[in-house]
C-alpha cells in the first residue's frame, strides 16, 4: 500500500499544525492493512517525536486515514507529538 | 657716553629648607549595571532524534547563532536567546543595563629637606664717564642684587624639583589607591543598581521572549524540514512537494508502506 504524508509546521506559533498519514491506495483493505498503515504512521512520526501517539479517525467511507498531530503545551516549546488515525 | 663696562658677581648660598608636597590623585571608574530576568523552557522531551540532530546542524550554520559556553546563543534586542542541547532547554534572558561611574580620591603627604650649596651669577653695568650716575660700585651692587635674586629663583626651582619628584614617586601608589576606591564604589553601585534594574528586565521579558521564540521556531522549522526530507529520501518518496511561506512549512509526499 501507499501512504500520503502531510506535515505542516507554523513557526509563528511553534506548533506542528498538521501531521497526517493518509491511505493513498494501492492495496485492498484486508489482512494487516490497518497494521501496515499504523506502522507507516509510527515510522514517519518518530522523525519528529520519540514516542508518538497514533490516533485513528474512522469515518463512514473508505479509505483509511491516519492523522498525526503535535500540540504544544504551555510548559514546552514543542509538545509531544500525538498521532491520530482516521478511518472514513 | 662711552662703551658700557660690565661687572659680574657670583654668589653662593647654602640652601637648607624643608618642603612638603600633598600628592593627590582622582580616578573615575565606570561599570555596567545589569538587571536580568530569565525564563527556561524545556523543549518537548519526546522530540524525535532526527529532528534533534537536524536542529544542532541548523543552529551550527544559521546566521546569528554562535556556540559559546556549551550552548547555541543568539543575541536579541534587549537580551539573549540560548539553546542548551545537553538538557534541551531554551533559555531567554532579558537585560536592562545602565552605565554607572564613581570617583575615588586619595592623598599622601610627602616631606623632605634640601641641604646643598647653590650658586648664581648677577651682572651690573656702568660707564667710565658716570653716565646715568653709574659707577663701578653701583654696578657691583646691582650685580650683587641680581645674583641674590637669581639665588632665590634657583632655591625655588630646587624646592619645586624636589616636590615634583616626590609627586611622581608617590603618585603611582596614590593613584592605585584612588582607583581601588573608585572600583569598589562602582562595584557597590553596579550591584545596587542591578537589583533595581531586575524589575525593568522582568517587565521586558515578555517582549524579548516573543522575539526569542520566533527566532528559535524558525530554526526548528528548518530542523523539521531537513529531518523529514531526509526521511522521505530514505524511503524513496514520490510526489514530494514543499513550501515555506510566511513562516509556514508544508511538506507532502507519498511512499510505500
Amino acid at each position: 500500500m501507499r501512504v500520503r504524508v502531510h506535515f505542516r509546521y507554523r513557526a509563528d506559533t511553534g506548533e506542528v499544525e498538521v501531521f497526517r498519514v493518509d491511505d493513498a491506495g494501492g492495496t485492498r483493505v484486508g489482512i494487516d492493512h490497518d497494521g501496515r498503515h499504523e506502522r507507516a504512521a509510527l515510522d514517519v512520526a518518530r522523525v519528529v517525536d520519540r514516542d508518538p501517539l497514533i490516533e485513528e479517525i474512522v469515518d463512514s467511507a473508505e479509505p483509511v486515514e491516519q492523522r498525526v498531530v503535535a500540540p504544544a503545551t504551555d510548559e514546552e516549546t514543542t509538545g509531544r507529538t500525538g498521532a491520530e488515525r482516521i478511518r472514513e | 657716553m662711552c662703551n658700557p663696562r660690565r661687572v659680574r658677581v657670583q654668589a653662593t648660598r647654602q640652601l637648607t629648607q624643608t618642603w612638603e608636597q600633598e600628592v593627590r590623585r582622582r580616578v573615575t571608574a565606570t561599570g555596567m549595571a545589569v538587571g536580568e530576568a530569565r525564563t527556561r523552557e524545556p523543549l518537548g522531551s519526546n522530540l524525535g532524534a532526527p529532528v534533534i540532530a537536524a536542529l544542532t546542524a541548523v543552529l551550527s550554520r544559521a546566521a546569528g547563532w554562535e556556540w559559546r559556553d556549551e550552548a547555541f546563543r543568539h543575541s536579541l534586542a534587549g537580551g539573549e536567546l540560548s539553546y542548551h542541547p545537553d538538557v534541551r532547554v531554551l533559555e531567554i534572558v532579558a537585560h536592562a543595563t545602565e552605565q554607572v561611574s564613581a570617583t575615588g580620591t586619595a592623598t599622601a603627604l610627602a616631606r623632605g629637606e634640601v641641604d646643598e650649596a647653590i650658586t648664581a651669577e648677577g651682572a651690573g653695568t656702568y660707564y667710565d664717564d658716570r653716565w646715568g650716575g653709574t659707577t663701578e660700585q653701583t654696578a657691583r651692587d646691582d650685580a650683587q642684587r641680581a645674583a641674590e635674586a637669581a639665588l632665590d629663583a634657583v632655591a625655588r626651582q630646587r624646592i619645586e624639583q624636589e616636590r615634583a619628584a616626590a609627586d611622581r614617586a608617590e603618585g603611582a601608589d596614590v593613584e592605585r589607591l584612588a582607583a581601588g576606591r573608585a572600583r569598589q564604589e562602582v562595584a557597590q553601585l553596579t550591584q545596587r543598581r542591578g537589583a533595581e534594574l531586575r524589575a525593568a528586565a522582568a517587565a521586558r521579558l515578555t517582549q524579548v521572549g516573543v522575539q526569542g521564540r520566533n527566532i528559535f521556531h524558525l530554526a526548528l522549522a528548518e530542523a523539521y524540514r531537513d529531518a523529514i526530507l531526509a526521511y522521505a529520501r530514505s524511503r524513496q518518496a514520490q510526489g514530494l512537494t514543499m513550501s515555506e511561506r510566511d513562516g509556514v512549512l508544508d511538506i507532502e509526499f507519498e511512499m510505500e508502506a
